[in-house]
Order: C-alpha cells, then sequence, then structure tokens
C-alpha cells in the first residue's frame, strides 16, 4: 500500500465507540434481500446441499489396493492412449457429429477437444479412464450420443458409429429419419436402433451388453438378427452366444447417462415442457396429483438456467422453487403440492 | 483490535460448519442459510446494479453449484470469500454468454468486494478502490463479520437496545454481553479498514 493511501485509511479508521455508533448509523441497515427471492435461492441451496450429502455419503472410501490400481490403470491408459490416438481422416470426410458437451479429458483425434468442437467422418474419439471424464455428441442425424469414461469410437460414416472400448447411450428421438438411424459396430456384433433409447457396452472386449431404455434395438451377430426391446438387456459373449435379461429402466446404473446429459435450455419453456424432458432422460414417468397443478405446469414459465446440474437435480430445484413438491416411487414422479 | 487467534477461530467454526452440512445435520443447513446467503445477495446485488431479478439468478445458480463442491472448501478464506469468487465467476459467465453485457451493465467491483479474492484480477486504477460508497463498505464489513457479531453491533447501535436487553436476549450475562460487544467493535474496526486499504484484497 502507497503511503497516501495509508494515510487517507488511517484517517478513516472508525477510532472508539463513538465513531463506529456514527458509521453504523450513518450506513443504516443492511439492505434485506426480497424474501420471495431468498425462498428461491433457499429451495436451491436444499437441492445442492442434497446432493453434497448424498454424493459424500455414498463414496467408497480409497484402499491402499484400490489406489495402486488406479495408478495402474492411469499407466496402462498413457500406453494405450499413445496407440490408439491415430487419426484416420478419409479424403471424403464429412462432418457428422458436434461435440456437445465434455468434461475430464477428451481427445477428438490428439487433440483435447472442447463443446462445439466438430467430427468428421474417420476421426476417432477417446474419453479418458477414470475420474469425471465424459462426452455427449449431438449427431447429424439428430440423434443425442453419450460417451462413458474410458470410450473410444470412430464415425465410419454419417450413421455408423465403430465402438472399440467403453460405452455409449444413444437417444434417438422419434423424429430421426429411418435413413438417418444408427449402427452401432463392435467387434462382437452390431447394433441397430428402431427410435430408441439404449445402451451399449463393451466390457473389455469380453462381451457386450446392450441395454434397451426405450423402442427396439436389433443386434446382429454372424448374421443372426437378435431384437430387443424397452425393458430388455442383450448379451454377447466372444464365443457368439447371445442371452436375454430383463433390466431396470432407471437407477444408478443409468447415472452416466445422466452425468453426461447436455443442460436443456429452459428460458421461456413451460414446467410441463421441462418435465418432458427430465422424464426423457430418466425414463420416469410423471404424474400430476391434480388436474389443477397439471393446469399449473402448462402455465409456469421458466427463466434462467440450469447449465451443468444434471436432469434429475434440476428438476427437484425447479419443482421447489415453483412453489410444488415431488415424491419418487418406483420409476414414477408424483408432481403435487407441498 | 481482533487477535490472530480470533481470526483463526473463525475459520475454524466455518470449517466445522462445513464438516457438519457435508455430514448432512440440518441444523447446520440451516445456519448457512441464514447467515451467508443474505450476504451472498447483497455481493451479487452491488455488482449487478441492484438488477433484482438477475440478482436472484445468479445467487440461486452459484448456490447450485457451489453447494455440492463444498467439500473442495479448505478454510484458507472465509467462508463467505469462497462463496463470492463462486457468485463473481457466475457474473463473468453469464455475461460471457450473453456476449456484451448489453442488458446490464456490469460495474467495477466495489471496494468491500475485493477483500480476499487471491484470483482477483486486476480490477482498476487505484483510485477507483475509494470510490466505493460508505454504507456499501459498512455492510460488507458487517457481512464479512461472525453473523452474532454483526447481529450485536445492529441491536447496539441501529435499534440502540441497551447492554442488558442485549445479554437477555443472548441469554448470557451483562459482563459476557459487554465483552462480546466489545469483540464485536473491534472485528469491525479491523475489518473495515482491511476494506479499506486493501486493493487487492488481504483477507483476514
Amino acid at each position: 500500500m502507497t503511503k497516501q493511501k495509508m494515510s487517507d485509511a488511517q484517517s478513516t479508521v472508525p477510532e472508539g465507540e463513538a465513531a463506529i455508533r456514527e458509521l453504523l448509523q450513518d450506513a443504516g441497515r443492511r439492505p434485506e434481500p426480497p424474501a420471495q427471492d431468498m425462498a428461491v435461492i433457499r429451495a436451491a441451496a436444499r437441492s445442492a446441499w442434497e446432493e453434497l450429502v448424498e454424493s459424500r455419503q455414498s463414496r467408497w472410501p480409497l484402499t491402499p489396493i484400490l489406489r495402486g490400481l488406479a495408478l495402474a490403470a492411469m499407466l496402462v491408459l498413457v500406453v494405450m492412449t499413445g496407440w490408439w490416438l491415430q487419426v484416420e481422416n478419409v479424403p471424403d470426410a464429412t462432418l457428422v457429429a458436434t461435440l456437445e458437451l465434455s468434461s475430464g479429458e477428451v481427445l477428438i483425434g490428439d487433440v483435447s477437444a472442447a463443446a462445439g468442437a466438430e467430427l468428421m467422418t474417420g476421426t476417432r474419439i477417446v474419453t479418458a479412464a477414470g475420474g469425471s471424464a465424459g462426452a455427449a455428441l449431438r449427431v447429424a442425424g439428430g440423434q443425442s450420443l453419450r460417451l462413458d469414461t474410458g470410450t473410444t469410437v470412430r464415425f465410419l460414416s454419417a450413421n455408423t458409429v465403430e465402438l472399440t472400448r467403453g460405452a455409449i447411450y444413444v437417444d434417438s428421438p422419434a423424429s430421426v429419419s429411418e435413413q438417418a438411424s444408427l449402427i452401432i459396430e463392435t467387434p462382437l456384433g452390431s447394433v441397430m436402433e428402431v427410435g430408441t433409447q439404449y445402451e451399449v457396452r463393451l466390457n473389455g472386449g469380453e462381451t457386450l451388453w446392450v441395454r434397451v431404455r426405450e423402442g427396439e434395438i436389433r443386434l446382429t451377430r454372424d448374421g443372426v438378427s437378435h431384437p430387443a426391446v424397452r425393458g430388455e438387456a442383450l448379451k454377447v459373449e466372444r464365443d457368439g452366444s447371445v442371452t436375454r435379461a430383463a433390466i431396470e429402466l432407471h437407477g444408478t446404473d443409468w447415472n452416466w447417462v445422466l452425468e453426461r446429459a447436455p443442460a436443456l435450455e429452459i428460458e421461456g419453456r413451460t414446467l410441463q415442457s421441462f418435465l418432458d424432458w427430465v422424464a426423457r432422460e430418466t425414463a420416469w414417468e410423471i404424474r400430476y396429483d391434480n388436474a389443477d397443478i397439471e393446469a399449473s405446469a402448462l402455465e409456469i414459465r421458466l427463466h434462467g438456467t440450469i447449465e451443468n446440474l444434471q436432469p434429475d437435480k434440476a428438476m427437484a430445484m425447479i419443482l421447489r422453487a415453483s412453489g410444488l413438491a415431488y415424491r419418487l416411487e418406483e420409476g414414477e414422479l408424483l408432481v403435487l403440492r407441498p | 483490535m481482533a487477535t490472530r487467534s480470533q481470526r483463526i477461530n473463525k475459520r475454524k467454526q466455518e470449517k466445522a460448519l462445513v464438516r457438519r452440512m457435508i455430514r448432512g445435520d440440518e441444523d447446520a443447513f440451516e445456519t448457512f442459510c441464514d447467515d451467508y446467503l443474505p450476504a451472498l445477495h447483497r455481493f451479487a446485488q452491488r455488482r449487478l446494479d441492484g438488477n433484482r431479478e438477475l440478482t436472484r439468478d445468479i445467487v440461486q445458480s452459484t448456490v447450485a453449484k457451489a453447494l455440492p463442491k463444498l467439500y473442495t472448501f479448505r478454510g484458507d478464506a472465509a467462508l463467505l470469500t469462497w462463496l463470492c469468487a463462486c457468485c463473481r465467476s457466475e457474473i463473468a459467465g453469464h455475461f460471457r454468454r450473453r456476449g456484451n453485457g448489453l442488458e446490464v451493465e456490469l460495474r467495477e467491483d466495489p471496494v468491500p468486494v475485493k477483500a480476499g479474492w487471491n484470483a482477483e484480477p486486476e480490477i482498476g486504477p487505484e483510485n477507483q478502490f475509494l470510490r466505493g460508497e460508505k454504507s456499501e463498505l459498512v455492510h460488507a464489513a458487517l457481512d464479512q463479520l461472525p453473523a452474532h457479531y454483526a447481529r450485536v453491533l445492529e441491536w447496539k447501535y441501529l435499534d440502540e437496545l441497551p447492554v442488558d436487553e442485549i445479554s437477555h436476549r443472548l441469554e448470557m450475562k451483562l459482563k459476557a454481553a459487554e465483552s462480546l460487544l466489545t469483540r464485536a467493535r473491534n472485528s469491525f474496526r479491523e475489518v473495515y479498514v482491511q476494506l479499506l486499504s486493501s486493493p487487492h484484497g488481504v483477507e483476514s
């Protein structure tokens, strides 16, 4: 601090009780934030706090063995990344997807990628193993493609994606044309969508899991087609055997998909439109406690942003801010008055 | 003047509050909301030219993003300082997304909110830091005090309550209330002078 400023500051130092009294009385009371606004902020704080508590309570302690394994995994990643990072641009490369969201280390070719980056045919996209690495792509055909941690994919063409490691989730809206349907090629079989939401996961190259959350897919292996519908999973072994199992449509197994959901622009949307989006992302069924609340959901307009909030967390925050409450039971979200 | 041990004690109390919040202690959450959210709101409002809707949205967004990361709070700076840094980032992000901030003019940091931001970028000419309104400075100083210190100062000098009434409200003996008032005055003086004299923030 300069001598002049020191002098200025000292000249205004409130020495003695009388000086402090005068200072406080001149300044008056601190402005109280509007109660309505504070209620909204408090509701947001509560949702965020609950998220904090939940996440900290569900953490697993990292034992020395796990730490060792994590270190080994990182070393493997370093070696493997050098092997995999080869951009294979084809001569007639075309734009096939845009990166909508990335977290942690995401590489397109050998370059660190950020939201907005464009993918051409032949380009690999890699999410680092471990941590929170992941990505969401918007495919030119309209599908949303989410990449889990430790995933490698390459667009062989505008609608053919090669998965060589990790897991992807495809959300294909009904508006996607049949010609634009995606085919996911893996070493253990290929998966074709029929207007759907599904996950394709390679477990170390030994097994392939396809979990269907909505609509229908067809898995092709050795020329044989295996359809699967909502609530079903197909497991493909290296020897070619295919087994079928029932799956849950929601729950922690799908958390990674929610974590990588691109945020919805909520500005000006109705609450109902927002809840429809939440329902699609979470596979919850939305039910309103009564017709009055359902009518309100059509009238309530949302403002602001839910950037960086998962759909389920955003839902909790927005319902509270709208003066509503909810109950979540067995995949059904009941919207009600508090 | 407030002693170093008082400052350390305040940090300890804040770290303890954060630990309790992380454990899911409802009372700790309520204390946090009562003691920190209004101050955070005032901080944002000062920077957003009093724009009510924008202030609400920014503070809402700040807590939504900052609280899930509360476990990263190490107590190196005051909890309010940590929250204000998050809020400042949120404000900057808002104006980046808007492109040029045509709707709401983002003004320079008022003097009070400079305190304690280690990562504060260059704010402007030195003489700007003396430009802040005195009342804002006083309010910001009160916001930085432990909540009960600010409360007793307001009771004493704004509500003009006698010390015995303050001691009654706090359910403590008269001597203890007098002592508390003395500590509150000393802390206020220290924070006020610190805010006044530090362009880049020497956090207590």
